[in-house]
């Protein structure tokens, strides 16, 4: 009983009649947004792709998110102070994922170089900092793109800075379907697939319920404040939509490789010289949930 | 490198986050953390403000990312930062509910020029006249204010507290959000008496050393007062109607425009509204201060200097070209005007030698007059009773 009469609060908000509403939520442009209508992304998406991939997907969630928040406290709140509010309630799970995806879609193409003459290079500094991580640039590659082909589903996959010191301040993170990298939004982070995990591994994940001093309990300093412990740096959409049109069915490697030279590394740079400073040499351990 | 290719296919999470939990999951807790926690917590504790500065830098990176959102109403905006009387619009009047007049059995006939109609039982205020009046009232606030005038914003509703005190902050004026004290003009010396004065100059910069000479010198009255809500402060009006101090208010449809020498035809209970128009005046009265001390830092005195003044220095004649001002100090967190300071009155003295002798006397006279009236037999000085000097 109780499970149906949840159901209909989690599916799509279209079911309700549309009202003549304000539409508050529209289609963010990007750089050169009129060229990649007429031409797709250069390199990357065909027009057609990038419509899909692109103007439909995005609109699509802008309308679902219009019709969920419309009359709502939330109603004027961007997607990601939505992402965050959402992350923690079951009840808004459609809510935080049309947000969580408006988010994640709008940061993946405008990671995106979309310059047909530029080729982007990282700068010194975030050359410095992949090295000292990942030892070089094609180990980082073929680390990112191996999780990104591994990831059976739809997903996203971040690079995203830490403060963490004892495993390096780049990391890769998965995130399945809606799932978001940011800190505040942990409890939808998704970052592992529960299909593959033992129940062990679960509970792991899932802390309900532990309280007490037998329960484990993470000893470690607090979070940060504000969430500023993990920086998104730059993202790939690996949801089928994206590539299915462009690459085929079999084409997500070659859709991947093809990705990873239209990197924006200046945007790479620019968030990533706002993430804090390492201040402890011997670091400071965060203990994620 | 092959390795690592193999476990990312077949086993992706050994390459995402790992941390060691899983292996300390059955340990109890040690003391050895606790001390490792409590000494990390304290350097967190002390970077609070570096985290915060960096939230607010990564809020600006990527915290509009995912949809735009069209402009809509923020109502924050109307305190933090308020319209001036450029911006000011029938579209934004009508959004702040400027037009909803009361029912029309309840109207005062003398309202009849500025309602446009009648709508569902009410009367609709015309939004022209508001706008219009609006603009003549805000043109007198930065005139008050541009000449070193004193303005006091008075709201004594539930929730004009914030608006009106923002209007006093942004003209360098003064406010009232609690109940107006009568007598607060009539009977100044008894009620503010006690109150602190000092003596700034051109640039609004206290001058020590006039103690001893303003404790003869009758108590401040505000040159202008601006009321939210005339229906509750018939008493303030009427006191400011009796001492030539013009008043602007914002007048309903049932309320008497004849209490207020500027009436501002609107809905005075909308708090909206209310913030609009206080905004609005606030902004004048921040671009007539923002006039005066442009003019003063060039040297040129907009208002008519206090005279009786002398420099402390130099007891002997009093200098006419002294450019003294004496103001009230600016009340802080109180509200109350019974805890305000007063202050100086201006004198009503010209400046130029023409009108010179003529007008001493009568300055000179009306001064007598006000001492007369203002004199109480307690006066504080360093604490303790004086007697009373006729």
């Amino acid at each position: 009983m109780m499970i149906t009469r949840c159901l209909p609060t989690l599916t799509r908000a279209s079911r309700r009649t549309r009202s003549f509403t304000r539409s508050i939520y529209t289609v963010p442009a990007l750089l050169n947004h009129p060229q990649l209508q007429q031409h797709g992304v250069p390199g990357l998406l065909t027009p057609k792709g990038f419509a899909t991939a692109y103007t439909d997907y995005q609109q699509h969630m802008v309308d679902e998110l219009n019709e969920s928040t419309a009359g709502t406290p939330y109603e004027n709140q961007d997607p990601k102070s939505l992402v965050i509010e959402f992350a923690r309630d079951p009840t808004k799970a459609y809510a935080f994922n049309i947000a969580s995806m408006a988010f994640n879609n709008h940061f993946f193409f405008r990671g995106i170089n979309t310059n047909p003459d530029v080729q982007s290079q990282p700068s010194s500094d975030v050359q410095l900092q992949i090295n000292k991580d990942f030892s070089s640039t094609a180990t980082l590659r073929d680390t990112f793109l191996a999780t990104a082909e591994a990831m059976f589903g739809p997903g996203f996959v971040w690079l995203v800075q830490t403060n963490d010191t004892q495993f390096g301040s780049l990391r890769i993170l998965p995130t399945y379907l809606a799932g978001s990298p940011l800190s505040g939004a942990h409890y939808r982070r998704q970052s592992h697939d529960l299909n593959t995990h033992s129940a062990d591994s679960y509970q792991a994940l899932n802390k309900v319920g532990t309280f007490g001093h037998a329960a484990k309990q993470t000893q470690g300093p607090k979070k940060p404040l504000g969430g500023v412990d993990v920086v998104p740096l730059l993202c790939v959409n690996t949801w089928e939509h994206v590539w299915l049109h462009d690459y085929g069915v079999r084409g997500k490697r070659q859709f991947l490789e093809a990705w990873w030279d239209k990197i924006d590394w200046d945007m790479v740079g620019q968030s990533t010289t706002l993430s804090a400073r390492q201040t402890q040499g011997t670091g400071q351990k965060f203990y994620y949930e | 490198m092959i390795l690592r290719s193999v476990a990312a296919r077949s086993c992706p999470r050994a390459l995402a986050l790992s941390s060691p939990r899983p292996l300390r999951r059955f340990l109890s807790t040690e003391a050895g953390s606790i001390a490792a926690s409590t000494d990390t917590s304290t350097a967190v504790s002390a970077n609070v403000a570096e985290q915060y500065h960096t939230y607010k830098q990564q809020s600006k990176q990527m915290g509009k990312l995912g949809t735009d959102i069209s402009p809509h109403y923020q109502p924050h905006t109307l305190l933090n930062h308020p319209p001036s009387p450029a911006d000011v619009t029938l579209e934004l009047l009508l959004a702040s509910e400027a037009h909803q007049g009361h029912v029309t059995s309840l109207w005062n006939p003398a309202n009849a020029r500025y309602i446009h109609g009648i709508r569902q039982g009410v009367h609709i205020i015309s939004l022209e006249v508001t706008a219009a009046h609006l603009r003549r009232a805000a043109k007198v606030v930065q005139e008050v204010s541009r000449r070193g005038g004193m303005v006091l914003f008075v709201g004594t509703r539930d929730g004009q507290d914030r608006a009106v005190a923002r209007a006093a902050e942004l003209a360098k004026g003064y406010h009232l959000f609690e109940r107006w004290i009568p007598g607060s003009i009539t009977n100044g010396q008894q009620i503010l008496g006690r109150c602190r004065t000092k003596v700034v100059n051109e640039l609004d910069v206290e001058v020590p050393g006039f103690e001893e000479q303003l404790y003869d010198r009758p108590v401040l009255r505000p040159d202008l007062v601006v009321c939210m809500n005339p229906l509750e402060n018939y008493v303030l009006l009427h006191e400011c109607a009796l001492n030539n101090i013009p008043t602007i208010g914002v007048i309903d449809t049932n309320a008497d425009p004849t209490w207020v020498t500027y009436p501002i035809p609107a809905n005075d209970d909308s708090l909206r509204c209310i913030q609009v128009i206080a905004g609005v005046l606030g902004r004048a009265g921040e671009t007539g201060q923002k006039q005066r001390l442009a003019a003063a830092a060039e040297g040129r005195i907009t208002y008519r200097p206090a005279t009786g003044l002398v420099f402390p220095e130099d007891d002997v004649v009093k200098q006419p070209e002294a450019v003294e001002r004496s103001s009230q100090r600016k009340p802080g967190k109180s509200s109350r005007m019974g805890e305000e300071v007063s202050g100086e009155q201006i004198d009503n003295h010209a400046e130029s030698l023409e009108m010179s002798e003529s007008l001493e006397d009568a300055g000179e006279m009306a001064n007598k007059i006000d001492e007369v009236n203002n004199h109480e037999s307690h006066r504080t000085r360093d604490g303790r009773d004086i007697k009373a000097t006729s």
